[in-house]
């Protein structure tokens, strides 16, 4: 169904994962006060982040925390661009890609021709599914572009992740995938698979914690646009196994402003549902943020997180 | 409809009040037919369809004009027409597509069933496709909770409040999410009840397997509000219990069995649904249940059989391997209805 032939060789994901390695950091999409989304504003924030200098840094957009699921094509298309250009060169651009089969396909392509580094292909909705179907889905979508892919699947069938990982592997642009078991003991049993031809990307501080001693190279965050030194020396102690210099970070640093995430007054909010409060922080800080979309709530104790914002916050 | 409850509904969500008072007005537009007329004729049985590709993964809209076609031709008593669901792959399609399988289903219908169509995908997209409906003179959506799924209750309302007041169409909330997330009674309860009060959101279909949310509705059940049971075994509880429609997948391949069974269900005859679905609607469901990921293709296999159109289906549903394709077309015939 899928026509385009990608130019990758299997000798070049090596050299093109090691440029992913390192602190995924997942930025949030501006809106005005419209709901309309703020393309100036992405530009801005990631200009900001891109003049600092700081190495082992991509940037994702378009992801969960970038609203990815509030978007139509046009505007994931905008912002992807807005990124890109805020980039200048200096950072790699990972755009995330959702939706059925040809809604996520279209936004593949655009993502590509917009000046993305590489795609992050979110698991596909509906069901029910089989991993047969899920690698077709995810195979057909890395196949019709030629730039790097990240797969995030999910699933609970018996063996899914190593099946589907091990059939995934033998599409030359599919470069690593997120981590969604929560654990190690899967990443642990790829060996050498994760160390010399994908990478294996944790999901925020708490799992990046056993999995950067594990073998993970790269991990991802909601805090990276606003402590963005202190994730990047959180992952180098992991890479290097020292969990008390992690801890330490962690403590210190990231978990005071983790509270953003958490302050939301309402009894049913489930744990880590705070995309308005990095909103709200960044707004502090003097950056783009602004409103969230349904279903997302907006936050009520915006000067709480303004004064946790500025505490803890890193000068750009 | 009580406006002090309104209102609070409106603080709570804090949205304008000037589009509800549009709404309060508002008769269905295809047919001119009050709201309450299009419950009336939403009762029955919510023939879930596919949706027909071509071998080269294209749609096959005149494909699926003529199966709905099939229907208004023979068994339309008390049917509705549901488009682009799961069932129909809704999740795989893009906006043009699901434009013109409204369209498709309006033309085959004939005015003679109802035509429900399904809407997902997020806010921007949810918004285009319900827009697109209306145009294509659907009659009422068929709303699926947002895709992602850590939603509050709180902003579930207020995404499914936006959509629903965006048209002047029928909408019956769906609560199953993009991504299969187990739908959580109590939480949905509240939902509902809350959107019970617009207007043109007319009824829901309850993916919760039990009578919990049915009953917490009081006296809008069953005139007021449509309570559609999802599935055969859903509908023997709740459609003694005030259910008044259900969602049938087979509807396509045995539609009046699957009318019988609905009949039955809401006169309480309990022993009679039994035998209609142990005799001829379990037997056909078969060939969704042969292999994992059967639930679309097995379906899609069989109506080929029947001489109608199927086709593959797209990522990541399953595919019919080619060594069951006999057993299903066997089961399709003789079992189907001619």
């Amino acid at each position: 169904m899928v026509n385009t032939q990608p130019e990758f060789s299997r000798e070049q994901p090596k050299e093109l994962i090691d440029t992913f390695r390192g602190v995924h950091c997942y930025l949030p999409t501006p809106f005005d006060s419209n709901l309309q989304i703020d393309t100036k504003g992405m530009n801005h924030n990631v200009s900001l982040l891109a003049q600092n200098g700081l190495n082992n840094l991509s940037f994702v957009v378009t992801g969960g925390l970038g609203e990815l699921f509030a978007l139509d094509l046009e505007e994931h298309q905008a912002v992807v661009k807005a990124a890109v250009k805020g980039a200048a060169g200096k950072y790699k651009i990972i755009a995330g890609i959702r939706g059925g089969y040809k809604f996520a396909l279209t936004m593949a392509r655009n993502a590509e021709k917009s000046g993305a580094d590489a795609i992050l292909i979110f698991s596909p909705p509906g069901g029910p599914q089989t991993i047969e179907g899920q690698e077709r889905y995810f195979k057909d979508i890395a196949n019709s572009v030629n730039i790097g892919v990240f797969v995030y699947p999910r699933g609970t069938q018996k063996n899914y992740w190593p099946t589907l990982i091990q059939r995934l592997v033998t599409q030359p642009n599919i470069l690593g995938f997120k981590d969604g078991t929560g654990g190690i003991s899967f990443g642990r049993s790829l060996g050498s698979l994760v160390r010399d031809r994908l990478i294996w990307t944790a999901r925020g501080e708490t799992h990046a914690l056993q999995a950067l001693t594990a073998g993970a190279q790269a991990y991802a965050t909601a805090f990276g646009s606003l402590i963005p030194r202190a994730c990047i020396e959180f992952w180098k102690y992991g890479l290097k196994g020292n969990i008390k210099g992690m801890k330490k970070i962690l403590s210190k640093r990231i978990q005071p402003l983790e509270k953003i995430r958490h302050l939301l007054p309402f009894p049913d909010a489930p744990p880590g549902f705070g995309v308005a409060g990095i909103k709200t922080a960044l707004e502090a800080l003097g950056r783009a943020g602004g409103p969230v979309r349904p279903p997302k709530l907006q936050v009520e104790k915006k000067s709480l997180i303004a004064e946790i914002a500025v505490e803890y916050g890193e000068q750009l | 409809m009580d406006m002090n409850s309104r209102r609070n509904f409106i603080k709570n969500t804090g949205l304008a009040v000037g589009s509800l008072a549009v709404l309060g007005t508002v008769g269905c537009k295809k047919q001119n037919r009050t709201m309450a007329e299009l419950i009336k004729a939403c009762r029955g049985v919510h023939n879930f369809l596919t949706t027909p590709f071509k071998s080269n993964g294209n749609l096959d809209s005149e494909g699926f004009y003529k199966n709905v076609n099939f229907h208004a031709d023979r068994h339309s008593k008390n049917m509705s027409i549901v488009v682009s669901c799961n069932l129909g792959e809704l999740f795989s399609l893009d906006l043009e597509e699901h434009q013109a399988l409204a369209q498709a289903a309006v033309s085959g219908a004939q005015g003679k069933m109802p035509v429900i169509q399904g809407i997902a995908g997020g806010y921007k997209l949810s918004l285009q496709m319900a827009r697109n409906a209306e145009a294509a003179g659907v009659d009422a959506l068929m709303l699926f909770a947002p895709p992602h799924g850590s939603s509050t209750a709180k902003g579930i309302l207020e995404y499914m409040y936006q959509v629903t007041t965006s048209v002047r169409m029928g909408v019956f909330v769906n609560m199953v999410h993009g991504h299969q997330s187990q739908p959580v009674a109590e939480y949905w309860a509240k939902v509902i009840e809350e959107l019970s009060e617009l207007p043109n959101v007319i009824g829901f279909q309850d993916s919760s397997g039990g009578t919990q949310v049915g009953h917490s509705l009081g006296s809008l059940i069953p005139d007021d509000f449509l309570w559609i049971a999802r599935g055969e075994k859903h509908a023997t509880q709740a459609l003694p219990m005030g259910a008044r429609a259900y969602t049938a997948a087979v509807a396509c391949l045995v539609p009046k069995a699957c009318y019988d069974f609905w009949e039955y269900g809401i006169s309480g005859k309990i022993d009679k649904m039994q035998k209609v679905l142990q005799t001829q609607i379990d037997p056909m469901s078969a060939v969704r249940s042969l292999r994992p990921g059967y639930s679309a293709a097995g379906i899609k296999v069989a109506l080929e059989t029947m001489g109608r159109a199927g086709g593959p289906t797209r990522p990541p549903m399953g595919q019919v391997l080619a060594e069951d394709r006999p057993r299903i077309s066997e089961i399709a015939r003789q079992y189907a209805e001619i």
